[in-house]
């Protein structure tokens, strides 16, 4: 018999992700995914499962919901208080959980996002290849948000659940600080900002604007101001990409980004940061540091060390 | 013969490529070769190939592929990029019903640019326009060869939803809304025509290079498109 999971209460916003959609851009579909990617590759480690196996995002008010047979599950991301049938359980730790409990994952603390992993992997069809829900296309995952009352398939395995419930050491796990840092590189527009334009850029704490979402995080601070405005002719954009709006003000793409943009992107956070740029929730305090490409390809093998370590092999789950 | 553009960074997971700065068919020409020769010289590493009206993105996984060698692979895409005609252009006619439900903008832009609603809707269909590339949302097609006369700015304030199918124009550009999104191009009508389909093996209705040509129907069950 094949595991579900019933939705009670999907919070805010609750979707099903994977790793998003590749080689789709050129149709103008964004890639959509799991914003907080290393939160959601860790999930999946936890279980065993494939590292693109489809997990669940939630938002800032969390979720709940009901295994309808016996499972394991892995929450990781936000800093969130964690319930199973009422009693408080570790965020970052395999799970086990018997069928009909209730799981509750609470307001977040710190952070935005959790994700919740189940063994063998959320089953979806796949559209354009991939398991995503693109909120604002409306299409992948159950084909919108998830709703009060959703069932949720999940992937069969032949392997038997981990009896162990291992976890992901501390030291591996987001350390929240503030102001938050994101790590940037040179992005295609940078000589159109002049030296005191970089420097307020990179010299201030901006806050986090209530208006950020899946597509973006937008930042409010001293804006810059310039005559011949930040506009470019539209280019392809990826997530991390700095925009400059027209208000002078940075919008840091995530996951769900459009595929084209036409504001100028100075700098582009690193790939090993996009996970914090994830996590950043409205009036957090954020600043921008420059480093080298060195540093950037240090700091991403130093943050996907957790998904190397300690474990055996994944079966394959489909 | 190769073509010549600056090769630029996007952080560590993304190179851009530059080959123009104007919104015409000459450059878009170059990036359809440029698109076509990236897809080739990147093969598997390339995570998404980006093409827009004077540019192509390439996204590769940080963790694979290094951003030297990245670069260094776009410089060999733009040395192997053949322009020349294409082999095989298709034609796609769609029908538009321009009555007032659907041209949300018609009266105004007939005002903005002193021409009657009637004008308005016979210089919107007299060109044959190109597709440049599709961005923004999922399936919108950019298109090239919109009349000198329907050269007006954007909406001041954007709409919060313009409906699927409208098709609308401003600053220079032209296009479909496939489906509901805000937006803040001029809507002058409405097509029937489903522009995106993710469930088809060909989602997209419209692709790179594709010509077509807009006509004026009664009805939105008549606002259909034919491919030929």
């Amino acid at each position: 018999m094949s595991t579900s999971i019933e939705i009670i209460d999907p919070g805010l916003l609750s979707t099903v992700q994977d790793l998003g959609r590749q080689r789709v851009a050129a149709l103008g579909v964004s890639p959509s995914g799991a914003s907080d990617w290393l939160s959601a590759r860790c999930a999946n480690r936890l279980l065993g499962n494939t590292h693109n196996a489809a997990v669940v995002e939630t938002t800032m008010t969390g979720i709940r919901f009901t295994p309808r047979q016996t499972t394991m599950i892995a929450i990781t991301g936000a800093d969130a208080p964690v319930s199973v049938a009422g009693a408080q359980r570790p965020t970052w730790q395999a799970l086990r959980v018997r069928a009909g409990v209730e799981v509750k994952i609470g307001h977040a603390q710190r952070g935005v996002r959790c994700y919740v992993a189940f063994h063998g992997g959320i089953h979806v069809p796949l559209v354009l290849g991939s398991a995503s829900t693109d909120v604002t296309a409306g299409f992948g995952g159950a084909g919108r948000a998830l709703a009060m009352g959703d069932t949720l398939a999940l992937v069969q395995v032949e392997r038997e659940l981990p009896d162990d419930e291992r976890a992901i050491p501390a030291s591996a796990r987001p350390f929240w600080r503030q102001p938050a840092v994101l790590r940037v590189l040179p992005g295609p527009h940078i000589a159109r900002c002049a030296a005191h334009e970089i420097e307020t850029l990179c010299g201030q704490a901006y806050r986090v604007s209530t208006r950020s979402n899946r597509q973006g995080v937008r930042l409010e601070g001293h804006a810059l101001r310039n005559d011949a405005g930040f506009d470019v002719l539209s280019s392809g954009v990826c997530a991390g990409c700095v925009q400059l709006t027209s208000d002078g003000l940075p919008i840091v793409l995530l996951a769900e980004h459009h595929t084209t943009g036409g504001y100028a992107v100075p700098f582009v956070v690193i790939a090993a940061d996009i996970p914090d740029a994830a996590q950043l929730r409205p009036g957090d305090s954020v600043r921008f540091s420059r480093v080298t490409l060195a540093d950037a390809s240090a700091a991403l093998t130093e943050k996907t060390q957790a998904l190397r370590e300690d474990f055996d092999e994944p079966a394959a789950t489909r | 013969m190769s073509i010549a553009g600056d090769v630029l960074p996007v952080g560590d997971a993304a190179v851009l490529a530059v080959v123009g700065d104007a919104i015409d068919e000459g450059t878009a020409a170059r990036v359809w070769a440029l698109h076509a020769a990236a897809l080739q010289a990147f093969g598997s590493a390339a995570l998404d190939v980006v093409p827009a009206y004077a540019s192509v993105l390439v996204r590769f996984d940080p963790a694979a592929a290094q951003l030297a060698i990245a670069m260094a692979t776009m410089r060999g895409a733009l040395e192997q990029a053949t322009t020349g005609p294409p082999a095989i252009v298709r034609h796609i006619d769609i029908g538009v019903c321009f009555s007032n439900e659907y041209a949300l903008d018609l009266e105004d832009v007939a005002q903005k640019t002193e021409l009657a609603p009637l004008q308005v809707i016979e210089e919107f269909c007299r060109p044959i326009y190109r597709v440049a590339f599709l961005g923004f949302s999922a399936g919108f097609p950019y298109l090239l060869g919109l009349s000198d006369k329907l050269h007006l700015p954007r909406l001041p304030t954007p709409r919060v939803k313009v409906p699927a199918g409208s098709v609308a124009f401003a600053a220079g550009q032209c296009g479909i809304y496939p489906r509901n999104s805000p937006g803040g191009w001029r809507v002058l009508g409405k097509t029937g025509a489903t522009i995106f389909d993710p469930a088809k093996a060909e989602p997209a209705l419209l692709h790179p290079g594709d010509s077509v040509r807009f006509h004026a129907v009664d009805s939105l069950d008549q606002a259909t498109a034919v491919v030929r």
